[in-house]
């Protein structure tokens, strides 16, 4: 105890460790920040100038469950071995229970991590494999006993622990891949796409395992995945990523209900959500040139708000580029943006007197088939519509449509048989339904 | 020609098929932990030799490159570091040049030194092609053309010893005398790819 010391940080008391000065590591400033995990404009370049990582910025507090999502590619691997301290970070901070954690070994981070594989040491048994990291760390034999059989318990594979993986199920295969991972106590759990290697049923009842072992285990866990359910099913909060730039955090509901852009909105939600061409005119949409829908005086407010933000904005970059020119003396680059951000200024500009395109937005299970109420109560015209494709899912059908030479989605429960070429009357539940700018492809409503 | 340090050395059993597989990690290595983990892992022929604190080779047979395929993850999570690793016949200079682009350019990842040349070239860089090529210069152009018959032929040397009009044995002996000139033993599908990538890029 006489090695440490308590420090006052404004709100709260931190206990600075002698070894923790010995080895320069800075103890985070707790008083604003109590997040357990906090990663400060990260950036990523390999060795081949490829960039995979843009300023991602995030704080993930204790107990929390963060899923990064988004097609391959995205980065969302690369932050999480970033995070385990299996690739360099390139720019930016990445801080761990309060200490800066860059430069620090993997081994000191304090951190399990599950991949996507879930073999095992073929040879071993269950028991071996899962204390197989701890023995090469030199725990003491009653420790680790005691850790896997813990493990195993919370598992529910303790019937299995003398068996070897050929006789397992993958399930089971998987249950110990977690299990190797529990056995270290670790503050944070990093899993890079578990169940990815697992059957359709198989994903659909680990990922309620995981659930429930993340509820026991109250561990901060990071999970990478390219599957939106698993990120809505699981998620405290979700990352949605793109070519490596950040492209929303929120929760599920808020990503699914609030998409930031066009991206997120078509990627989060099973089948994805229905995008149209539109031309907006004083507060009407024309949906694909012949459907058109009269914009409440809300949503009228907030296209003109967005693209009056959006124009002072874009205004405010191009004094900002132009005198980075100035102060630089230099051209080129420069000039091109200039010249781009000008094009959009014009763009919003317009916008905002007469009539421009817009991208409306519209999830199938917004969809719905028509009902003299449903109509009043979406205050949605009534569209007829001939059915492409019928897919029965059991309780519902995914039903293709052409609406205006477009294919459009609806989820249609399945009170009722449909078939290729009924005709079909719908309605839109225009509350639900959002516009996009095409331009920056954020979402305006 | 490198401080080597040979951690593990396996009993001086023959090897069917000698592989090196040569590997690059992100940190150093803890060598204690690193051996214990591919020694748990593969209890077949095995030596371990560290060319410095972030990379060496592991000299085994052919079924090592499965075990790597399947296992690197718990290797990674094993001993808190990420692993490149790269099969090859050799650790020449080839291949040590091999396993430093291979770990720039897939890392985290067990690859063969055939593909690794065949995905190199795709992209233009035939810095790989050019040492093949020295290499290869060496070998009389009758052992040449007997390995790249074999090749041709599905690795069928009676058809090739038809083909080339020499006696069976006469087959066995320069395709013998090719494999100890190069140590290049073709009569192994990886390396036999590994032949015919390398001299069809040399021949471009």
């Amino acid at each position: 105890m006489h090695n440490s010391k308590w420090i006052w940080y404004g709100n709260i008391w931190a206990m600075e460790s002698k070894k923790m000065k010995d080895n320069q590591q800075p103890v985070a400033e707790r008083a604003d920040n109590l997040s357990y995990v906090s990663l400060r404009h990260i950036g990523k370049v390999y060795e081949n100038k490829v960039q995979a990582v843009f300023d991602f910025s995030l704080e993930i507090a204790r107990r929390e469950f963060i899923v990064f999502v988004g097609p391959s590619g995205c980065g969302k691997s690369t932050t999480l071995r970033m995070i385990a301290g299996l690739e360099d970070i390139t720019t930016g901070e990445l801080w761990i229970d309060g200490v800066l954690s860059n430069d620090r070994a993997p081994k000191d981070r304090d951190i399990a991590m599950v991949f996507q594989s879930y073999a095992l040491y073929p040879h071993m048994s269950v028991y071996d494999n899962m204390a197989f990291g701890l023995k090469i760390r030199h725990y003491a034999r009653e420790e680790i006993e005691r850790r896997v059989r813990e493990a195993a318990r919370i598992l529910e594979i303790e019937e299995l622990l003398d068996r070897k993986p050929k006789a397992l199920s993958g399930g089971q295969r998987q249950r110990v891949a977690l299990g190797r991972a529990i056995v270290r106590n670790a503050k944070v759990f990093l899993m890079d796409e578990p169940l990815s290697n697992l059957d359709a049923k198989l994903r659909v009842q680990m990922r309620s395992e995981i659930i429930k072992l993340h509820e026991e285990l109250e561990a901060t866990t990071i999970y990478v995945t390219h599957d939106q359910t698993e990120a809505m099913t699981m998620a405290s909060r979700i990352v949605v990523m793109k070519a490596g730039y950040i492209q929303q955090i929120g929760t599920p509901l808020e990503i699914y209900n609030h998409p930031s852009n066009l991206f997120v909105a078509g990627f989060i939600g099973s089948p994805a959500m229905n995008f149209i061409d539109a031309t907006y005119e004083k507060g009407v949409l024309t949906l694909a040139g012949e459907k058109k829908i009269a914009l409440s005086a809300e949503a009228v407010e907030a296209h003109d708000a967005f693209y009056k933000d959006q124009a002072e904005l874009t205004a405010r970059e191009i004094d900002g580029l132009l005198a980075e020119k100035e102060a630089a003396k230099s051209v080129g680059d420069l000039d091109d943006k200039i010249s781009v951000a000008r094009e959009a200024l014009d763009g919003y500009r317009k916008a905002l007197d007469g009539p421009h395109g817009l991208i409306y937005g519209i999830r199938p299970e917004d969809i719905h088939e028509a009902s003299k109420e449903k109509a009043s109560e979406f205050r949605s015209e009534v569209y007829g519509i001939a059915v492409v494709v019928a897919e029965l899912l059991g309780h519902e059908y995914y039903v293709h449509t052409d609406f205006a030479g477009i294919d459009l989605v609806a989820k249609i429960p399945s009170s009722h048989p449909i078939n290729i070429h009924d005709k079909l009357n719908i309605v839109f539940d225009l509350g639900k339904a959002h516009v996009f700018d095409p331009l920056s492809t954020k979402r305006i409503y | 020609m490198h401080n080597n340090i040979v951690v593990y050395q396996a009993k001086a059993e023959v090897l069917a098929v000698v592989k090196y597989y040569l590997f690059s990690a992100h940190n150093d290595i803890d060598t204690t932990h690193f051996s214990d983990v591919i020694r748990s892992a593969y209890r077949a022929q095995l030596s371990l030799v560290m060319l410095n604190k972030t990379s060496g080779y592991v000299i085994s047979d052919e079924g090592f490159f499965d075990v790597l395929e399947s296992l690197l993850p718990l290797f990674m999570a094993d001993t808190d570091n990420s692993y490149t690793f790269l099969m090859s016949h050799n650790a020449d200079e080839l291949s040590l040049q091999a396993i430093d682009k291979a770990s720039s350019r897939k890392p985290t990842s067990v690859t063969s030194i055939g593909d690794l040349l065949l995905d190199l070239a795709l992209d233009g860089d035939f810095d790989l092609v050019a040492l093949a090529k020295k290499d290869f210069a060496r070998v009389p152009r009758e052992l040449m053309q007997t390995a790249s018959t074999f090749v041709s032929c599905g690795l069928n040397a009676s058809l090739a010893a038809k083909k080339l009009y020499v006696h069976r044995n006469t087959f066995a002996y320069r395709l013998n005398r090719f494999i100890d000139v190069t140590n290049l033993d073709i009569r192994d599908y990886h390396n036999a790819q590994y032949f015919a990538i390398a001299t069809r890029l040399i021949n471009r």
